[in-house]
């Protein structure tokens, strides 16, 4: 069911959106947007139909883990 | 310029404030009493004190460049490719540090108040205003926050009045049992949530009015943010004790569910949540505000509200994923989330500070 | 679609412009000087309508008689004074005589002295103008002027006690549909030069006059051009109450609340004036606009000042809370039944349930079913004829109040959420608000039915922030809520005394902001 809602949901932002990018002419902008706009369909489908995306906490955990073990030793 | 709108002192101090109190009044007493006990009151005040000096910091750094933003500066301290990295993962941040709060608020909502929604209805009509505050802009939020602010204190001063009766001293005791170090670690807590977000501010204090005399709001919206999750520590430790306030998720709800005056006035803690709704409510528009602006002024656009709706549903997608269960979400907080806020609020900035002093002399 | 939406109301635009300027202008620019082609156009370009006048008579000078004629719109101007002035007394003082065909025209204008405005106009644009604005035209043959005589008269209300906004003490005039009787009702109020009026025709076809009125020296002068601005953008065929003028003029046009104050009432259009607004007053109507209005405007009304300030006080306070009622009640009704019972007190809860036992909808349907049939009672009441209202009273209160209980259709508890709503609705003084307020509450009941206070609360923040974002002309429309403003509150939430009142709202009037220098009333020294 989800999988409908995003596809809704990203179509309506695309209509109401892009005609109004067209016509000011900001093609930069314009491009960002429909990267941005895939990249948030690209993830929302995956999430609704239930397929796995990696954590971004798990990669801020281990990348920050250093910081972590310094402030875990000094407060032993 | 992408944002024409400018706010007042009063708005900046009024925005500080709920931004301090956004989503921390219902996590930071349970991660306070879980490592300072019956002391956390006396950390979070410590915190305070710590976490003023890191607004000193952003102050001063801000003030080093009255009419510029984070985003803006960086590239003329770092240079503009250091500088573009720097401003690139403190949008990454902004946009995680959105999907942490919606996560928190719609935990919030779908453990305790209303457990037959599905987590991700909420999420998404949440967005919606946040979309339409950020959309709005700067002014507009601002005014939002002068007329709710009246409400919130209102609802505030209520919970605490009427938990009055509720209070045990002894729970308090005894006191200083906790060592200096324990202490130390305890207001950790309170600095990596709030003090440390609100790095976030140096991506709005040029808009403030009288650029020159805005320290002060910005250092007191802090201070007082700080002291009323200090005071809710406390209620926290003298209505359910520190054993209960550790175990609980969200203490500070539980201590209004405990409000009863008389027959009639008793579960209001709906009522109370309110608080915590319209004060994370706040926080989430300015992450999700900040995001949005610095990405449009990253990449030279002439303006950031066609990026807020995408930017949304990556929020939303971003807030499913990132705690699995509650564990995970506890040993984050408690352990990951200072380190990360640690680099942005106050190595980056410090740097930053440092190499323009350094460059100037 | 929309892109093709827009692009067919502009050529349908450019039709009509084309249309009607070729009604307008026609062939004719300057006037001819034979008396009967004059004439002719006339009669061509109006159609020979059977209201239009045309007296042809002859003036006997020293050695000839010209050709003369009156025209004039039967029912909009007072011939007789022109008829009497020109002829019998003209003849009688034998001013004519010894005039010649080219100086006739000066004479007449000097002779005309029962006629106080008097303009003489060269083309047939302005002669169409003058007899349909129900000026009488005197033409003479052989000459290229002509005389506009101002006799407009035409039968019109007159002053009587506003129906919108009644008050128990304060004036009881309200205004008419007569712009000229309107603004001399404000100057009555307001004897200073620094009054101001200008007057300009809005409307290809209707050519309503709009006037706008503002106190020199006290308006914001940005506000005043920007309002000058507005109207002129103003491009319609017509104009016939100043709701089409809000709507051309206003900010935001995409929003359910009012940013332009409009009454029926001098004395408010007068305060609103003294305190640095500018009034917007147009021929046609008793509705006088205000600009810039705030949002706590719609709140408060004109008994406020007359009344004791400590009353007044707890009145707008009251309306605040009616206000919040209005909005809020049946959604807070809503969310508690259905998604948090436990706010309840039990008994309570226990009286609840019993009374629903038999109901077969969710209270929201509930809800909404009472809601449609108030505004359907409603809305009869306001257009149906007067002598039909105790019907619906009657039919409104029992059948569909006692009897949907009595059959099982609500709960009383719902009809009674219902009617305070309803009654709270009519306290809030400025109907345009009203109105809005009714919209947004079937909104936010929505919200209510599927999210509970959250939904409201997010309703809430939305309207919140909606409300912020408005501006009317270019003020803020929560000035002074947000922005705060600690010195406004003089005369916001509550009211201070008169002699209290030092400062005009800062947001309305900048610049000259000082009122009075009044001190605190004393008792005589013993």
């Amino acid at each position: 069911m989800w999988i409908i809602i995003v596809i809704f949901a990203v179509g309506i932002m695309a209509a109401l959106q892009l005609p109004s990018l067209n016509k000011k002419k900001l093609r930069k902008e314009r491009s960002v947007y429909l990267l941005l706009l895939f990249i948030a369909f690209v993830l929302a489908s995956l999430e609704s139909l239930r397929i796995k995306i990696p954590n971004p906490l798990d990669a801020v955990t281990i990348a920050v883990k250093p910081i972590t073990m310094v402030i875990n030793y000094i407060f032993q | 310029m992408l944002e024409n709108g400018q706010i007042s002192r009063q708005q900046l101090f009024i925005l500080v404030f709920l931004f301090s109190l956004g989503s921390a009044i219902l996590i930071v007493p349970s991660a306070m009493a879980l490592t300072s006990k019956q002391d956390s009151w006396i950390s979070a005040l410590l915190g305070v004190l710590l976490g003023m000096l890191l607004l000193v910091l952003y102050h001063s750094l801000g003030k080093s460049f009255p009419n510029q933003n984070l985003v803006q500066y960086s590239e003329i301290i770092a240079g503009k490719f250091v500088g573009r990295l720097i401003s690139f993962l403190y949008l990454t941040f902004f946009l995680l540090l959105s999907a942490l709060v919606l996560r928190n608020i719609g935990d919030f909502m779908t453990t305790i108040v209303m457990p037959e929604t599905p987590i991700q209805a909420i999420f998404i009509l949440f967005m919606v205003i946040i979309v339409m505050g950020a959309g709005l802009g700067l002014e507009v939020i601002g005014r939002a926050a002068e007329i709710f602010l009246p409400w919130i204190l209102l609802l505030l001063f209520i919970l605490i009045v009427f938990i009055m009766p509720q209070m045990e001293m002894n729970r308090l005791y005894p006191i200083f049992e906790a060592s200096v170090k324990e202490m130390i670690k305890g207001s950790l807590t309170i600095l990596g949530i709030p003090y440390l977000e609100l790095v976030i501010f140096l991506m709005i204090l040029p808009y403030v009015r009288q650029t020159n005399k805005r320290g002060n709001a910005f250092l007191w919206g802090g201070f007082l943010g700080g002291l009323v999750l200090s005071i809710i520590t406390l209620l926290c430790i003298l209505v359910l004790g520190w054993d209960f306030t550790s175990r609980h998720s969200f203490p500070s709800y539980t201590l209004a569910k405990k409000i009863q005056v008389g027959e009639f006035l008793q579960r209001i803690e709906v009522m109370m949540a309110v608080i915590w709704f319209l004060t994370i409510f706040f926080k989430l528009v300015l992450c999700f505000y900040a995001a949005g602006l610095g990405l449009a002024q990253l990449l030279r656009m002439q303006t950031y509200r066609p990026l807020l709706p995408p930017l949304a549903l990556i929020t939303v997608v971003l807030a499913l994923i990132v705690y699995p269960n509650n564990v995970y979400f506890r040993s984050f907080a408690s352990q990951t989330w200072f380190s990360y806020a640690l680099i942005f609020g106050f190595i980056i900035p410090i740097t930053l500070l440092a190499i323009h002093k350094l460059k100037k002399n | 679609m929309r892109s093709i939406f827009k692009r067919n109301q502009a050529n349908h635009k450019a039709k009509t412009t084309e249309q009607v300027f070729l009604k307008q202008q026609g062939p004719n620019l300057s006037k001819p000087t034979i008396l009967s082609e004059t004439l002719e156009i006339i009669r061509k370009n109006t159609g020979n309508s059977t209201d239009l006048i045309i007296r042809q008579f002859q003036i006997d000078t020293a050695d000839v008689s010209i050709d003369a004629a009156i025209v004039y719109l039967d029912g909009m101007a007072d011939s007789t004074t022109i008829m009497d002035s020109l002829l019998i007394d003209g003849k009688e003082t034998g001013i004519y005589r010894n005039a010649t065909s080219d100086n006739l025209i000066q004479k007449l204008k000097s002779s005309l002295l029962k006629v106080g405005d008097i303009k003489t106009i060269t083309d047939m644009d302005s002669i169409h103008i003058a007899i349909f604005s129900g000026d009488a035209i005197v033409l003479v043959d052989g000459s290229a002027e002509s005389i506009a005589a101002g006799v407009r008269k035409w039968s019109e209300r007159g002053v009587t006690e506003p129906q919108s906004q009644t008050v128990i003490r304060g004036p009881r005039e309200g205004f008419s549909e007569s712009i000229r009787i309107n603004t001399a009702l404000v100057r009555r109020k307001i004897k200073d030069p620094n009054l101001w009026l200008e007057t300009n025709p809005i409307g290809r076809i209707s050519k309503t006059d709009v006037a706008i009125m503002f106190i020199k020296g006290i308006a914001n002068e940005k506000v005043v051009n920007e309002v000058r601005i507005r109207l002129a953008r103003i491009d319609t065929d017509a104009i016939l109450e100043s709701g089409y003028i809000e709507e051309f003029i206003q900010d935001e046009t995409y929003t359910p609340f009012p940013t332009i104050y409009n009454t029926e009432r001098p004395d408010v259009v007068a305060a609103g004036l003294l305190e640095g607004r500018v009034a917007i007053l147009v021929d046609g109507t008793p509705f006088v606009l205000l600009a810039p209005a705030l949002f706590t405007q719609f709140l408060q009304t004109a008994e406020d000042y007359y009344q004791r300030a400590d009353i007044s006080s707890l009145l707008r306070i009251l309306r605040f809370v009616s206000l919040f009622i209005a909005l809020f009640a049946p959604s807070i009704y809503i969310a508690i039944t259905t998604f948090h019972q436990e706010m309840i007190p039990t008994p309570l809860l226990i009286n609840f349930a019993a009374q629903r036992e038999g109901i077969p909808f969710p209270a929201f349907v509930e809800a909404i079913l009472m809601e449609v049939t108030f505004e359907i009672l409603r809305e009869a009441g306001v257009r149906m004829p007067r002598a039909v209202g105790q019907a619906v009273s009657i039919v409104g209160a029992l059948v569909i109040g006692q009897a949907a209980v009595e059959a099982g259709l609500v709960g009383p508890t719902m009809v009674i959420i219902v009617s305070i709503t309803a009654i709270s609705n009519f306290v809030i003084p400025s109907y345009s608000l009203g109105i809005s307020v009714r919209m947004m509450r079937f909104i936010l009941m929505m919200l209510a039915a599927s999210f509970g206070l959250f939904g409201i609360l997010v309703g809430i923040i939305a309207l919140v922030l909606h409300l912020c974002s408005l501006r009317s002309f270019g003020i803020p429309y929560m000035s002074p809520f947000g922005p705060l403003d600690m010195e406004d509150q003089n005369d916001n939430l509550i009211r201070l005394p008169h002699w209290l009142q030092h400062r005009r709202p800062r947001y309305i009037s900048q610049g000259n902001e000082i009122r009075e220098k009044s001190t605190q009333p004393k008792p005589p020294e013993p």
